[in-house]
C-alpha cells in the first residue's frame, strides 16, 4: 500500500509555509532544547527534528491552541528523549551534558563567570523548570499556552516560575555584586 | 515578598481571605519583571546566527530524501506485487453448472 506522507515543499504556498514556520520558532525551539539538554549541538539537530515533525503533522493540527505552543510540546518532548536516550545509552560521564567546574569558572572573565554562574543555576533546575522559564521569560508566552505544551497544571507553572526565577535572581545579583 | 502560606486556623472565612491574599501575592510577583535576568539569560541561551538558513537546508534536504526513500519503497512494493501476480498459477476456471450445460445443449 502506498503511504501518504508529506514531502518538501514544491508549491509556493506550501514553500511560504515551510519558511514561515522555520522563521517563526526556529529560535525558541534552539531555547527549549538547549535549555533541556544543554548541548548547542544537540539543541540544533533537536531544532530539525521538531521542525520535521511539525511540518508532516501540520494538516493534522487541529488549531485549537495557539501554533507556537503546539510547536514547542513537540520540540519539549523531543529534547527530552533526546536526553533519556543520552542518559540510556551513555556509558562516559564524559558524553552526559557538562556542567562547568567551579575551578572553570574561575579562569574566566568577569562577564564570562557571570554567565557561568547563571549557566550552573539553570542547570541546577529540573527540566521543567528550565523549560518553564524560558517560554515564559524568553519568549513571553501565556502561562495558559506553557501548562498546555509542557501538559502539566497551570498552577504548576506559575509556582515553579517563582522559585526559578528566585534561584536565577539570587546567581545574577550575587554576580552583579561580586 | 513573603509567599508562605500562613497555618489554617479552622476559620473558613478569614482562610479564603488569605487564599485571595495569597494568589495576588503570587501574581503580582510572576507580573515583577527583572531586566538583568532576562538579559543574561537571551545571552546565555542565544542561538547560533545562521541557524534559521541551517535549519531550512538541513529540514529540506531530510524531507526530500525521506520522499525519495518512501518513493522508492513504493515503486519496489508495486514491482513486487505486479511480479507475483504474473508468476502466480492463474486460478482454475470454475466447471460450468449441470443446468447451464443442458440450456446450451
Amino acid at each position: 500500500m502506498l503511504r501518504n506522507r508529506r514531502a518538501t515543499p514544491r508549491t509556493n504556498a506550501s514553500e511560504e509555509q515551510f519558511q514561515a514556520l522555520i522563521a517563526d520558532h526556529a529560535e525558541v525551539i534552539y531555547r527549549v532544547a538547549y535549555s533541556v539538554v544543554r548541548d548547542e549541538h544537540l539543541a540544533e539537530d533537536i531544532v530539525q527534528e521538531t521542525i520535521i515533525k511539525a511540518w508532516q503533522a501540520l494538516p493534522s493540527w487541529r488549531g485549537d491552541g495557539s501554533l507556537r505552543g503546539w510547536v514547542l510540546s513537540i520540540a519539549h518532548n523531543t529534547a527530552v528523549s533526546y536526553l533519556r536516550r543520552m542518559r540510556d545509552t551513555s556509558t562516559e560521564p564524559a558524553r552526559l551534558p557538562e556542567r562547568a567546574s567551579s575551578a572553570d569558572v574561575e579562569r574566566e572573565t568577569d562577564a564570562r563567570a557571570d554567565l557561568d554562574r547563571l549557566r550552573l543555576a539553570l542547570a541546577d533546575l529540573d527540566e521543567l523548570s528550565r523549560s518553564i522559564v524560558v517560554m515564559r521569560d524568553l519568549d513571553g508566552l501565556p502561562y495558559q499556552q506553557i501548562a498546555e505544551a509542557l501538559d502539566v497544571p497551570l498552577a504548576t507553572v506559575k509556582t515553579r516560575l517563582l522559585r526559578a526565577r528566585r534561584e536565577l535572581q539570587r546567581v545574577v545579583e550575587a554576580g552583579v555584586h561580586t | 515578598m513573603n509567599t508562605e502560606r500562613p497555618p489554617f486556623d479552622g476559620d473558613c472565612d478569614r482562610d479564603r481571605d488569605s487564599d485571595r491574599d495569597f494568589d495576588a501575592d503570587l501574581e503580582s510577583e510572576l507580573a515583577a519583571t527583572d531586566d538583568v535576568l532576562h538579559r543574561s539569560l537571551a545571552q546565555l541561551l542565544a542561538p547560533p546566527a545562521d541557524l534559521e538558513s541551517r535549519t531550512q537546508d538541513h529540514v529540506a534536504n531530510s524531507l526530500m530524501s525521506r520522499s525519495l526513500l518512501g518513493t522508492g519503497a513504493d515503486l519496489l512494493t508495486v514491482g513486487w506485487q505486479t511480479l507475483r501476480l504474473m508468476w502466480s498459477e492463474p486460478e482454475p476456471e470454475p466447471e460450468p453448472d449441470a443446468d447451464e450445460t443442458e440450456v446450451t445443449r
